[in-house]
């Protein structure tokens, strides 16, 4: 038996006893959750949609299944660096060609749902990283940044959006967050539970909507709409976010996993 | 004087319904043309092109002279001459419906004719003629007042030939656009008693959503025109207690065929514009359909709002006006279909709205408001067919006399 077997039976026999449990981080796709709404004269994000092909019926009898279409970043989803225009040029930046291995990383929980519980505008700082850190310890590299809010909570109510004639109001990191995480703590990506990984009203930021710009220009990557991010620890998580093997695909719907020791 | 309409009384739920009857199914087809001249609210009567004496009911040939016949515009004004009513019939539709009144009308322009008549006419009475379409789509001629009364609307008779909002209970199924809450504030004052209004997003708020909700008469309820499964649940819910639905999905972006359109816009009006009215139809018609002969609380009437630019095209909005032609296309079968059930099927063309989205389209337009007044009109007057706005207006002509000079005609 070889070391690398011995570890994958060693985890299998965790996850089987629930010494390590595996905690669904995935809202249910259906045509009910919110997508982003963009300026009118934009093309908009299509919703989730599912047509019943057939049910036990005249059209099938003996199967279920059905039709279904969505806009690639419907749902709890995944965004590659091709999503924006500053990760065009990057190598492997569409879904099918992003190196598997990042698919499966360790994530580290930053708890703002107090801050953002206060002010739904809360943004996140690299000043608060900074100081966020001497309690914690320092964000180790290749990690995803899970920013916990709570807002998974609010999915179902007009607050989730928090759409208003201003535009949306959510939390999220400001540029100065991003540039540290990206540049000074490697990230992987962030995870996030809101609608996008910008703030709401980030489109009035300088850059507009930094975390889109900063972390696709520099071969990041995106989590949306994900919930349950309270049940993760500070350190020790490994999240599993594989989007669907879609040609030159911008990101994906997909079932987001994370494992948490028991 | 007819007596107003007052509150239908709650329904026994230990009676059961009466299935709706309808008339027999038109077989000539010069009764056909008399109905398509009757559904955009016409009066016209057949005169001899030989003889130029005029006859009803609609024939192939005059009856005097053998002459070729022509639909040909006629005064409405006439005299009730004699009436009857019926109170022993072996039709099932009368059935329903008796003591039934009807008269002998002699018409300013020399025919007499049968028709259904409006209660506050007597002997010897100035008339206004109508053809009017029952419940199976027939034409029939139907004598109101000269002078209009008071509660004239609510007169029972009428009411089998017309769908007017008063007392009804209405579906908008898009109650976040402009023109859904046009339509609720019309309604209220054309007095329905609830106006069901569909949100179809309940995540998102929505402008007007306030003050809406501060009227007791309406209700906000979930219904997304996207979702089958919401549209399906809406109706299990609400499709008891819905007289009347008026489909209100509207979707309009510019853009041209070959240079400036999407695909992805193109897609979201099939969706929106053809998709949520076969949703729409599923979802409620059966079960409307099951109560148009309730008594008390019958279920009236399908109603689609749809752009004039489904019958011409329009190059400019491609795609709104290639999803509305199949939307009318739609619409036109469920009318068909709806005939051997009762529910009257409406559609009221409308021309460019001014609004956001109707920029690049030069005056003049029309406002969400008079859209929505023409859609009680329509209701009041029983007519399945109406335009809003003379550039629909101008349109429907057009098309009428010729459809690919039409088309033609929309070359910027």
């Amino acid at each position: 038996m070889t070391k690398n077997n011995t570890t994958l039976t060693e985890l299998a026999k965790a996850i089987s006893n629930e010494s390590v449990k595996i905690v669904d981080l995935t809202n249910t796709l259906s045509p009910d959750f919110p997508v982003i709404i963009l300026p009118p004269e934009f093309g908009q994000c299509e919703q989730f949609k599912m047509e019943t092909l057939s049910r036990y019926d005249g059209n099938g009898p003996a199967w279920y299944w059905n039709n279904i279409s969505m806009n690639e970043h419907t749902g709890t989803h995944f965004d590659a660096p091709a999503h924006w225009v500053t990760g065009k040029n990057i190598p492997n930046n569409t879904v099918e060609t992003i190196p598997v291995k990042d698919f499966v990383a360790p994530a580290v929980v930053i708890n703002i749902s107090e801050e953002a519980k206060i002010n739904p505008d809360f943004l996140l700082t690299k000043e608060y990283l900074m100081e966020w850190e001497k309690i914690h310890g320092k964000i180790p590299p290749k990690n995803w940044i899970a920013l916990r809010t709570d807002w998974y909570k609010l999915v179902g109510t007009e607050k989730y959006l928090n759409m208003h004639e201003d535009g949306a109001h959510s939390p999220g990191p400001d540029k100065s967050a991003i540039e540290f995480l990206v540049f000074e703590r490697d990230c992987l990506g962030l995870a996030v539970e809101t609608i996008g990984t910008d703030a709401g009203q980030a489109f009035d930021f300088d850059p507009p909507l930094p975390a889109h710009s900063i972390l696709h220009g520099n071969g990041r990557y995106g989590l949306q709409c994900l919930k349950n991010l309270d049940k993760l620890p500070t350190f020790g998580s490994i999240i599993i976010a594989n989007p669907l093997k879609i040609e030159q695909g911008s990101g994906s719907p997909l079932r987001v996993l994370a494992l948490v020791n028991g | 004087m007819t007596k107003p309409l007052t509150t239908p009384k709650k329904k026994n739920p230990l009676v059961k319904s009466e299935i709706a009857q309808v008339l027999p199914a038109i077989r000539s087809r010069a009764a056909l043309a008399m109905s398509c001249h009757a559904s955009l609210g016409n009066f016209v009567l057949q005169v001899c092109d030989d003889c130029h004496s005029s006859t009803y009911p609609p024939r192939d040939r005059c009856p005097k002279c053998w002459g070729e016949l022509k639909w040909k515009p006629q005064k409405r004004a006439g005299v009730l001459l004699a009436d009857t009513t019926i109170r022993s019939t072996n039709n099932l539709y009368f059935q329903q419906h008796i003591p039934w009144r009807i008269g002998t009308i002699l018409l300013d322009e020399g025919p007499t004719a049968f028709a259904h008549l409006h209660g506050d006419i007597k002997i010897g009475d100035e008339i206004v003629m109508n053809i009017m379409l029952d419940r199976s789509g027939a034409p029939a001629l139907f004598a109101l007042p000269r002078k209009a009364s008071l509660h004239m609307e609510d007169d029972y008779q009428y009411r089998q030939f017309t769908a007017s909002p008063k007392n009804r209970r209405v579906l908008i199924s898009d109650g976040r656009n402009k023109i859904g809450q046009a339509l609720a504030k019309e309604l209220i004052n054309g007095g329905a008693e609830t106006i069901y209004l569909g949100n179809s997003d309940m995540n998102l708020l929505f402008d007007g959503k306030e003050s809406l909700s501060q009227n007791p008469k309406i209700k906000i309820i979930p219904l997304n025109l996207l979702n089958t499964e919401s549209v399906t649940k809406t109706a299990k819910q609400y499709g008891g207690k819905i007289d009347l639905i008026i489909n209100t999905a509207y979707h309009v972006r510019p853009g041209s065929v070959a240079f400036s359109g999407k695909i992805t816009e193109l897609q979201n009006s099939l969706d929106i514009n053809v998709n949520a009215l076969s949703r729409l139809a599923k979802a409620f018609c059966p079960t409307l359909s099951s109560r148009s002969g309730d008594k008390e609380r019958p279920a009236v009437a399908f109603v689609d709002l749809v752009s004039v630019f489904s019958l011409t095209g329009h190059p400019s909005y491609a795609s709104m006006s290639a999803s509305s032609a199949a939307r009318l296309s739609l619409i036109n079968s469920l009318r068909t279909e709806m005939k051997t059930t009762g529910l009257k099927v409406y559609s009221i063309l409308f021309g460019p709205i001014d609004d956001e989205w109707h920029q690049e389209i030069l005056p003049p337009k029309i406002s969400h408001k008079q859209l929505a007044s023409t859609v009680i009109e329509s209701l009041k007057k029983g007519q399945e067919i109406s335009t809003v706005g003379n550039v629909a207006k101008d349109i429907l002509l057009r098309w009428q006399l010729d459809p690919l000079l039409a088309i033609k005609e929309m070359s910027p």
